[in-house]
């Protein structure tokens, strides 16, 4: 038991690794939206999903229904592992290893052959940890940032982590068609002010598209 | 001062998202035809983050400001061309943001 949950704390150090620079940005980038730290430190706390937290900080301005709708749209995903992770490992303790389902954690968890709920356990111990201690030195990095006369800088790295996002997410011609008809969509009505709803109105439309075009797929049409 | 409306948008983007992983993981046996939609689901997630990109970078472009654009276009540039190689999104972004900002500062200097 406690073996499997040292190994499984070892093996999250890949995690950590990746998460740390990320949680740091993140720190930064809510504090630079005008997050106090002790909102920053909670919204890593408890959400634990980078992607939704970076969508909260960047249009809580805007609207928080809206930016809380989008952000818990980008998590539906996380249904998919849950529904994978639980045909391909025999887990128990399913409502703590759920708080811990992220991308990062699945993808260790499916890759490993017949881990125990210990195991998981220890990964998600090592990727939370670091998650929210990154997030504390982001936040200490802003206050010196803040001093220096730079934290409206620190806004970019969000537009920066989400450009590597992207272009670690985008795989095939599909992906570059949605990037480029997600472009169209939100050029076009930022520049009829309407910026905000864009990312909204582009999720629903490619969402249509998509669902079509499974469609036509099923049925043999192409 | 803490924002009490802050704090209620983390909470349900905490409970929604708690809610889908353990629905899932727990219930997934049943729920195995919800695998079929993460082609969709992802390209929904595409669509969000372009959409998010595009309407934080065209403020920048409108504003014909050199001292905003070149170093803004360096550190979308820059970010472009390390997120394949160092496959870290963290260090991606703050090698970015470390370009923006240097960039940001030379040409200040300059201009004063």
């Amino acid at each position: 038991m406690l073996r499997d949950y040292v190994n499984g704390l070892r093996d999250s150090l890949v995690i950590v690794i990746g998460y740390v620079p990320v949680a740091v940005v993140f720190g930064m980038t809510a504090r630079a939206f005008g997050f106090t730290p002790l909102e920053a430190v909670l919204a890593s706390a408890l959400i634990f999903a980078g992607m939704s937290q970076f969508i909260l900080v960047s249009l809580a301005s805007f609207s928080l229904v809206y930016a809380v709708l989008l952000a818990s749209l980008v998590n539906l995903r996380h249904i998919v592992y849950g529904c994978v992770l639980s045909q391909k490992q025999n887990l128990r303790k399913k409502p703590l290893i759920a708080f811990g389902l992220t991308d990062e954690v699945f993808v260790l968890s499916v890759y490993r052959q017949n881990i125990n709920e210990h195991y998981a356990l220890g990964l998600i111990t090592g990727a939370y940890t670091s998650w929210v201690l990154g997030t504390l030195v982001g936040i200490l990095f802003t206050e010196v940032a803040g001093a220096l006369g730079m934290l409206k800088d620190l806004e970019f790295a969000l537009i920066a982590l989400f450009i590597a996002i992207l272009v670690l997410y985008v795989e095939n011609f599909n992906d570059i068609l949605v990037v480029l008809y997600s472009v169209i969509i939100s050029a076009t009505l930022a520049l009829l002010g309407l910026s905000q709803i864009s990312p909204l109105v582009a999720t629903l439309f490619i969402a249509l598209i998509s669902i079509m075009l499974e469609k036509v797929r099923k049925n043999g049409v192409c | 001062m803490v924002y009490v409306d802050h704090i209620l948008a983390i909470l349900c983007i905490a409970v929604a998202t708690y809610l889908a992983r353990y629905i899932s993981l727990r219930y997934g046996h049943k729920l195995a035809k919800i695998e079929k939609a993460s082609t969709v689901l992802r390209s929904c997630t595409i669509a969000i983050i372009t959409s998010l990109v595009t309407v934080s970078l065209i403020p920048v472009y409108l504003q014909h400001n050199m001292e905003i654009v070149i170093p803004t276009t360096l550190g979308v540039l820059v970010s472009i061309a390390l997120a394949k190689k160092l496959r870290n999104i963290g260090i991606v972004a703050v090698i970015g943001l470390l370009t923006y900002v240097a960039v940001h500062s030379v040409l200040q200097y300059l201009v004063i």
